[in-house]
């Protein structure tokens, strides 16, 4: 088989690509050289109000140079691997430029102040858009350039890595770590099963990421599994609308739930820590139960959110050595499954081990977590996963996304796989929360 | 060349269709009041409290420090 050359890999790649442009962008936020990432802010009637700066309720100035600053800042970065790796540099940049356009509809969407009551954040609005476009006029070959979905979710994953701080998962002891890491695994083997053997749905991808979606932390896992096994855009499309519709659901039904069963508010935070997808629903519905819960709820789900990391890795592995191996050749050898494994995943897993266990204890957490990781990685990964929403929208049609839907089994999967999640979570938080493997811890 | 008109004026119908469909859900979700009783009990608390249920990941949620040091005091008082 003609491969190319170790070095010729590393510049034609677009996954050595994306671990070259996180290493630059943290490299730039370690030593200072990028600033305060700008973003349309809250609003509540006047959209325009998105950008301003306000600094103790005064509009100090706005952010359209920033954004400009930003355009033309992840334009430049992303343009010299996309030339490198032979696309039209013409094609691309217009393509690039209303990407984020539309990515910065999205947040003005988002931002909106009772938008954000509901949960619908960048990620369902950039969607929409992406969609709205692809499935009307159709989305012309130009634009089509500047979509590099691939590009954006592969260099926001190593991003991402950043803040996959594992020096966190211990802030509430064997109860949290119980709750948020005994239960996914199992979870994920049980969807995956589930959605293979029984649904016997024949797109393993599809299972997976609805799987790792269900039952790690929603749209981020939906991304990180969909990338590490090279899915389709159609499928993470699918898996992403459904876990936001669940997790508003979820959100909106759970605490009443919990109130209605006199349910003890700690288990409920906890229980709903590690079911509900997205951290900020986590929080609001946490938040219904009173302080102590609200507490507990998020720190179980960053607890769980930092396995992302893990889940992405072994997936990723399982994927390369598994199931795209061919079944009638022989094991394929070390170097094989180096040049299938997914690179941009050691890029992702790099940036978590060296913030948690180098950078943490070097420049301590305030520095870490606030000006690099607040200021700067955060918000860029932001940016690049609203830009994947709004590409991934671009490159799917309702037709592809109807016939992905095979007759139900997708939510039937999710369906299924969401209640063993809560009914397991559910015994796991009582055990660990009430007082019965463990005592009480707050 | 008829065909090809008839064309551009179903898909730019389409796109006034799905603008129109993305406006309303946002006109919705931004002016409309939430459901009444349990359903939007939530959502009613969001907007009362200032809560933005929006993050996907935890380094999302502004409060997210806050929130950590908040249980590490309970946990120490608890301890106490």
């Amino acid at each position: 088989m003609n491969r190319p050359g170790i070095w010729s890999e590393l510049l034609k790649k677009e996954d050595w690509w994306a671990v070259w442009f996180g290493f630059i962008i943290f490299i730039g936020a370690i030593f200072g050289w990028i600033g305060k990432i700008p973003k349309p802010g809250k609003w509540s009637i006047n959209p325009i109000d998105a950008f301003n700066i306000i600094k103790d309720g005064e509009v100090t100035g706005n952010i359209l140079f920033p954004l400009l600053l930003l355009w033309f800042f992840l334009g430049i970065l992303t343009l010299a691997g996309v030339k490198i790796m032979g696309g039209n540099a013409k094609k691309y940049l217009s393509g690039y430029t209303v990407v984020f356009i539309f990515a910065v509809i999205s947040y003005i969407l988002a931002g909106q102040f009772q938008v954000k009551a509901w949960g619908l954040g960048y990620a369902f609005w950039s969607l929409l858009i992406g969609l709205l476009i692809s499935n009307s006029v159709g989305t012309p070959s130009w634009l089509l350039a500047g979509a590099r979905s691939e590009m954006f979710i592969k260099t926001g994953l190593v991003l991402l890595g950043a803040e996959i701080l594992f020096t966190k998962i211990l802030q509430l002891g064997g109860p949290g770590l119980f709750v948020a890491w005994v239960v996914t695994p199992t979870v994920i083997i049980f969807m995956f099963l589930f959605g293979t053997k029984v649904l016997k749905i024949s797109s393993k991808s599809l299972v997976i990421i609805i799987a790792a979606a269900t039952s790690v932390c929603g749209v981020s896992a939906a991304i990180a599994t969909a990338a590490a096994t090279r899915a389709k855009k159609v499928e993470l499309t699918l898996a992403v609308g459904m876990t936001l519709i669940f997790t508003v659901l979820m959100m909106i039904l759970m605490p009443p739930a919990i109130k209605w069963m006199g349910m003890d508010a700690i288990v409920g935070g906890a229980w709903m820590g590690g079911t509900i997808d997205a951290t900020g629903a986590v929080v609001a519905a946490g938040a219904m139960l009173g302080a102590e819960a609200e507490q507990v709820a998020a720190v179980v789900k960053m607890i769980q959110n930092i396995l992302i990391g893990i889940v992405a890795f072994f997936v990723a592995v399982y994927w390369t050595t598994k199931v795209d191996r061919d079944p009638s050749g022989s094991k394929p050898s070390a170097m094989e499954i180096w040049y299938r494994f997914p690179k941009f995943i050691v890029g992702f897993v790099a940036a978590s081990l060296v913030f948690s266990f180098i950078l943490i204890p070097l420049l301590g957490s305030e520095v870490v977590e606030h000006d690099i990781i607040k200021n700067v990685t955060k918000s860029l990964r932001g940016w690049l996963f609203c830009m994947t929403f709004v590409a991934i929208g671009l490159e799917s049609n309702f037709r592809d996304l109807w016939s992905q839907l095979a007759g139900g089994k997708p939510l039937i999967l999710y369906i299924v796989g969401q209640s063993f999640n809560l009914v397991l979570t559910l015994i796991a938080a009582y055990l660990a929360f009430g007082g019965i493997l463990w005592e009480r811890v707050i | 060349m008829k065909m090809n008109i008839n064309s551009v004026r179903h898909r730019l119908l389409r796109l006034f269709i799905g603008i129109m469909v993305i406006t309303g859900l946002f006109l919705l979700a931004a002016y409309s009041s939430p459901p009444p009783d349990f359903a939007g009990e939530v959502v009613r608390h969001n907007i009362l409290m200032e809560i933005d249920a929006s993050p996907l990941f935890y380094s999302e949620v502004e409060n997210f420090t806050e929130l950590e040091h908040g249980l590490k005091m309970q946990i120490n008082n608890y301890n106490k």
